[in-house]
């Protein structure tokens, strides 16, 4: 009978280096994907945030005919403030009247004429409005916001401008 | 023998593949997610814009064309389509254009109503002077809601370019408005309740009142002469376009105007007097030529008639528009009550001795003395009034943009 043949240390140890090679690429490949991975979830919740802060100060500003940037930033050019004012009246009478502010990390919306204040979101590191037709005449009553969210050592910014339609 | 080898490479190799192949798909899973929500997005954005384009497009239509009706079908555009609604409501109209790209739809309305002024704005103007003198009062009411102006409010309006005055206890129970070049006097105990404006900027055309033009067809009309009713008689004249020379009702005679609307062109003079009256039972609208006089005098009504009664008809359904630029274009006087518009540009109107008036003047001369009482109809601001020479612009502006989705949340 002829007696089996065995593995050789050599092939052996080609087969182990393989598989390690094979391992530690799946393996720093996997902690990547996983940093990856939870790096963006914070972005996208960052840029959810950003999204419905946009959101709601567009709602808000798109429909007034009445605007008014307050909380002015001592010395800035044009005047930036920290919180706008906005409402909607027909005949002199106000069918809505809002204001959206930067309170702690929270971007407030308070609803002036039913009396309620809430959040719309609680990443806000800062927010500036400032009036765009300072700047350029072509873009009379419409308001630049400035707007920066902050959560566990991520940030974003973002710029955008809302043309105040009905004023 | 070599068959029965038992090798580590193959296995191995499978267990690779079977992970890469599990990772490639979450990050292809996740990657697909982000891409639908940015493309969702993105066509969110096209949609809004879609939407507005459709609203402007109708909006540019409508100031060509009150009567446009937009298309039912939607309309392509770029990357997706749009439909545009309309419905009218209250001299308003509403505009929704719902824009569309790939299944996402976003919606924007505009509120549209008449741009600039309506001449009825300033419930008595008179361009030179509105003066009021011995115990004349001026109130509001609301035509809509109130149709005999059994109950007058605050809302008086009464304006002129160069002068308002209110002599010996004489009331204004509302606003009187100026412009810069203009000034309001009060004395002998007269009062105005409500702001006394004396930078007002008009809108047009009360700034530059636009001559009454006679319509053409009423010009061609077959001459009637004169129609006199006198003596306790009535006359039923039946809906229509009439021109006559001269009409003079006296003698407790009574005009009825039984059609659903009169049209009548008066060359010279119009004269309700003694006791007779006027039966309005639709609409009657009467223009005055270059010479004419209108006169309303002693105990002389103009109105409804419900039995022996006579009852103020709306303002709107009687209707003067005067050419006349004489001193006495228009005069009521001694005890006669009627309700109406009158419009006459150029010439003066004198109200006086126990009058009560119910509607709306415009004229260039407004005189009013004796216990005269003005109510002005309020309804009339909001009215559109078909051919109505004082009734302003009727090109259309933008009242309120809104995106229907959202104006609830707001209020």
């Amino acid at each position: 009978m002829k007696a089996k043949k065995g593995v050789t240390l050599i092939e052996l140890m080609i087969a182990l280096i393989i598989v390690a090679i094979g391992l530690v690429a799946v393996i720093s490949f996997l902690y990547a994907s996983w940093r990856d991975f939870y790096i963006s979830g914070g972005i996208k919740a960052l840029q959810e945030d950003m999204d419905l802060a946009g959101l709601n100060i567009k709602a808000v500003l798109e429909e007034a005919n009445y605007y008014e940037i307050q909380d002015i930033i001592e010395g800035s050019e044009p005047p930036t403030g920290r919180k706008i004012y906005a409402k909607y009246s027909e005949d002199e009478e106000v069918v809505w009247e809002k204001a959206i502010y930067h309170q702690g990390n929270k971007l407030v919306m308070e609803d002036i004429k039913n009396t309620g204040t809430y959040a719309i979101i609680n990443t806000l590191q800062d927010i500036s409005f400032s009036d765009a037709g300072e700047e350029d005449t072509e873009l009379i009553n419409t308001v630049k916001v400035d707007i920066k969210v902050y959560k566990s050592g991520k940030s974003l910014e973002n710029k955008f401008s809302v043309k105040v339609r009905n004023k | 023998m070599r068959l029965y080898k038992r090798g580590f490479l193959l296995p191995m190799a499978a267990i690779f593949i079977f992970i890469m192949v599990i990772v490639g798909m979450s990050i292809l899973y996740l990657g697909t997610l982000e891409r639908l929500a940015v493309k969702k997005r993105l066509n969110r954005e096209k949609a809004f814009y879609l939407a507005e384009a459709g609203v402007y497009r109708a909006y540019a239509h409508l100031k060509e064309d009150r009567n446009w009706e937009p298309e039912e079908e939607p309309l392509p555009l770029g990357d997706g389509t749009f439909t545009v609604t309309r419905e009218d409501d209250n001299n308003r109209i509403y505009i929704t254009s719902a824009g569309q790209v790939n299944g996402v739809e976003e919606k924007v309305q505009l509120t549209l109503g008449r741009s600039g002024g309506n001449s009825w704005s300033q419930g008595l103007f008179g361009s030179i002077r509105v003066t009021l003198e011995n115990n004349v009062k001026i109130y509001g009411y609301d035509s809509s809601t109130d149709p005999y102006g059994n109950n007058p409010d605050n809302n008086a309006q009464v304006g002129s370019i160069l002068l308002i005055s209110l002599k010996n206890n004489s009331s204004i129970y509302g606003d009187a408005s100026v412009t810069s070049d203009g000034s309001i006097t009060l004395t002998n105990n007269s009062r105005i309740t409500g702001d006394k404006n004396t930078d007002t900027a008009f809108e047009e055309p009360l700034n530059n009142l636009p001559p009454v033009e006679i319509p053409s067809d009423l010009l061609t009309a077959s001459p009637g002469g004169k129609l006199t009713v006198s003596g306790n008689n009535t006359y039923s004249l039946p809906g229509g376009n009439y021109r006559y020379g001269e009409i003079t009702t006296s003698n407790n005679s009574t005009l009825k105007f039984t059609g659903e609307i009169t049209r009548i062109y008066v060359e010279k003079k119009v004269t309700v007097a003694d006791n007779s009256k006027w039966d309005i039972q639709g609409t009657l609208i009467l223009y005055l030529g270059e010479n004419s006089n209108f006169y309303v005098q002693n105990n002389s009504k103009i109105g409804i008639m419900q039995g022996s009664n006579v009852v103020p008809n709306l303002p709107v359904d009687f209707r003067i528009y005067s050419a006349s630029n004489k001193n006495d274009a228009v005069i009521l006087e001694n005890n006669s009550d009627m309700a109406g518009i009158f419009y006459v540009p150029e010439g003066r109107i004198l109200i006086e001795n126990n009058r009560k008036f119910l509607g709306g003047i415009v004229t260039n001369i407004l005189d009013l003395a004796n216990n005269v009482n003005i109510l002005y109809d309020t309804n009339l601001i909001d009215m559109d009034i078909d051919d109505d020479p004082g009734g302003g612009s009727k090109t259309l502006k933008i009242i309120r943009w809104t995106k229907p989705n959202w104006v609830n949340r707001l209020q």
